[in-house]
């Protein structure tokens, strides 16, 4: 992969949407400021990665994980985002543990009737193995 | 935006500037939607910053200039310099 991170942005149309919705009616924005917010948009995420890659190293993790994300906005001095996106993960972990509870149910019925009736839930910590629509987790990064 | 939301900014596009880091090893799916969701948040902040200098000046127009006058004025933005 020959991409420098400076070439990796992020769609125009929604950082624009975001951009629209944060300000009055009527008020527009220059292509260059447009530009320019993206590119500090994905200036901010290269910052706040490398910030929260030094919580799990210092956590002796190798995985990043959304509490040294957490921890990367506090060190930034954004403070005032944690709250939202605290919020915001409580309604992405529901809606990983819907999924997740949906694709057993499809499971289930695949199976033969002869199965247990009375399984209880499942207490595993398996979100490692969560999908997304999209791609997997944890894909190892081959640098 | 709500802070319930769900991100907007597609995750895969965000993961690969994850990725883009030479020392990260690993990144969990929550922690590319955390990131996901504090950029928006971060989109959203220095758009209203930036804009309170176009209403300085006057101008329903958000310009690139408004943009550097925030960055340059708000330390948190240091990081852009």
């Amino acid at each position: 992969m020959a991409e420098r991170p400076e070439d990796l942005n992020l769609p125009n149309a929604v950082i624009t949407r975001i951009i629209k919705e944060a300000l009055p009616d009527g008020v527009n924005i220059s292509k260059e400021a447009r530009s320019a917010i993206s590119r500090a948009a994905s200036v901010f995420v290269l910052y706040a990665t490398s910030c929260a890659n030094n919580f799990a190293m210092k956590g002796k993790r190798k995985t990043l994980n959304a509490g040294d994300v957490l921890s990367a906005m506090e060190e930034m001095e954004f403070q005032r985002f944690l709250a939202p996106l605290k919020e915001s993960l409580e309604v992405y972990r529901r809606e990983q543990k819907g999924k997740k509870e949906a694709r057993k149910d499809k499971d289930k019925k695949a199976d033969s009737e002869e199965q247990d009736k009375s399984r209880e839930e499942d207490n595993d910590d398996d979100d490692e193995r969560m999908e997304e629509e999209e791609q997997n987790d944890e894909e190892e990064v081959d640098n | 935006t709500g802070p319930a939301r769900l991100a907007r900014l597609p995750l895969a596009r965000v993961k690969a500037l994850v990725k883009a880091d030479p020392d990260v090893t690993l990144a969990s799916q929550e922690a590319v939607f955390v990131l996901a969701r504090a950029t928006e948040l971060f989109v959203e902040t220095i758009a209203k910053d930036a804009y309170v200098y176009a209403q300085q000046g006057k101008r329903k127009t958000l310009q690139r200039k408004d943009l550097d006058n925030a960055i340059e004025a708000i330390d948190e933005f240091a990081f852009l310099e």
